[in-house]
């Protein structure tokens, strides 16, 4: 057991070297390496927190705004609800509205539906009573009707009072017009006259003869002061009277 | 027998003998610097990293954190040395299992460079950190009397480095030898395993008491050193 001092010399140089070589090789990169690194987890452990703090702020900002959306969203739902309720109403109102006018409408037209159906019903109960009542009268008296109108006016003629025949001299024969449905046979018209000078004795008669317009049954004597009429109108307008308040009461009865 | 490596001659350079314990430290400084170059020549500071470079960092944070708890103190400038001294020592030490391998520790001149190396490390890190004066300042107190037996405690306790070292690796050897005279099968493998960890021991040792002498050849300033609590 002894020391070798020349081995001294060489292992204590040997040891530096070691030193100096694992300094180089593998103490200075391990350290670098693992400051290095603990230098980037704590900048990522930073930029994870900052991101982390961003994302807070953003998620707060998010909900400040979705309670923003709300408050708004909310503002426009009760304006939409009252803009949808006006309109509903408005809406409402003007159907309402339309209702009332096609309800008149349809009640004008009801109106006047009833009165040209009630006027064709005149018309063609008119001829039928005419045509009957021509055609009893011809079996019964073996007479035509306007004849017998005929007849029937003189005799009205013959009966006017004195004021009347005042009246239709007052105006002067010359303005006399006498309408009947049919135009006057000469022997009609010589009859007609013949009454006027019996009535109105001290007046020039000079009667104008035309017929009716609507072909009615009827005689009207016309001057600008007085009027002499017999027109079948007159019963067809009571008839027709009667119709109404029967057809207004089925009415009331249906409703 | 021959129980010391010295007397091992492999060769000559120039007139140098070069003996066993010469080759088997440049051997054990080849492993540990090519070691070293392959694994950090690709080193990655990324969480990823290979399993040698995860092996190399464990044990220099084990070596730094040793050495911050033994000195108290920021293990940056003694890691090269003391680091040093115990990879050296431990994989000498576990390379005797390998059959015709002679631990160079088994030397009584290498452990004797060794302590050599600690008894300048001690007074150097001491003056780096303190100042030449106030460094031996240290060898007189408490009184002047004490100087020669301050001299002698580092003397003694440098040469009781190099033998503490040398004489269980020695013994390990020279016991193993025996045995296998002895008992032939088995138990030579068990001590030779026992011999591994013996190593690992010595060498833990000898780190942890050079890095004890140069902490407290600086412990009288940190003493002194007020603490910023205060």
């Amino acid at each position: 057991m002894q020391i070798d001092w020349l081995t001294v010399a060489a292992q204590w140089i040997n040891f530096l070297i070691l030193m100096w070589l694992l300094r180089r090789f593998l103490y200075q990169p391990i350290v670098q390496a693992m400051d290095k690194r603990q230098q980037t987890m704590a900048a990522n452990a930073r930029a994870a927190e900052q991101k982390m703090q961003q994302a807070e702020q953003e998620a707060d900002n998010y909900r400040n705004q979705l309670a923003e959306l709300e408050t708004h969203r909310t503002a426009l739902m009760t304006a939409a609800r009252q803009a949808a309720e006006n309109e509903r109403e408005k809406l409402a109102k003007q159907a309402r509205a339309e209702f009332e006018i096609l309800s008149q409408q349809w009640r004008h037209d009801l109106a006047r539906e009833k009165t040209e159906c009630q006027n064709r019903l005149c018309n063609e109960l008119s001829r039928l009573i005419t045509a009957t009542a021509r055609k009893a009268l011809q079996d019964l008296s073996s007479q035509e009707l306007e004849q017998a109108l005929f007849d029937n006016f003189l005799n009205r003629l013959n009966a006017l009072s004195t004021r009347e025949k005042q009246l239709l001299s007052a105006s002067g024969p010359e303005d006399m017009a006498l309408a009947s449905s049919r135009e006057l046979d000469e022997a009609s018209r010589t009859r007609f006259a013949d009454a006027m000078k019996r009535i109105l004795p001290h007046s020039n008669v000079n009667v104008r003869f035309e017929v009716l317009p609507d072909s009615r049954l009827g005689l009207i004597l016309t001057s600008p002061a007085y009027t002499l009429e017999w027109r079948v109108e007159r019963y067809f307008e009571e008839l027709q009277a009667e119709l109404d308040t029967l057809l207004n009461r089925a009415a009331s009865h249906a409703e | 027998m021959t129980l010391s490596p010295d007397d091992h001659i492999l060769g000559w350079i120039g007139p140098l003998p070069i003996n066993a314990t010469i080759a088997y430290t440049w051997l054990v400084m080849a492993i540990l610097v090519t070691c070293s170059y392959l694994v950090t020549r690709r080193l990655n500071d990324s969480v990823r990293i290979s399993r040698w470079q995860n092996l190399l960092e464990i044990l220099v944070s084990g070596l730094s954190e040793q050495i911050r708890q033994t000195s108290r103190q920021e293990p940056g400038p003694y890691l090269p040395f003391v680091g040093t001294l115990f990879l050296f020592i431990a994989t000498a030490n576990l390379l005797a299992v390998v059959p015709g391998f002679s631990p160079p520790t088994a030397s009584l001149s290498c452990t004797t460079a060794l302590a050599l190396a600690v008894l300048a490390a001690v007074p150097l890190f001491g003056i780096a950190q303190r100042g030449l004066l106030a460094y031996l300042g240290e060898y007189i107190k408490p009184s002047v009397f004490m100087l020669p037996f301050n001299i002698i405690g580092e003397l003694s306790r440098t040469l009781a480095l190099a033998v503490r070292l040398y004489g269980n690796m020695m013994s390990g050897s020279v016991i193993g030898i025996i045995l296998l005279g002895i008992v032939p099968l088995f138990f030579p493998i068990l001590l030779q395993f026992l011999g591994l960890i013996t190593g690992l021991v010595q060498a833990y040792i000898f780190a942890v008491l050079a890095m004890v002498f140069i902490a407290s050849a600086q412990a009288a300033r940190n003493d002194r050193t007020p603490n910023p609590g205060d």
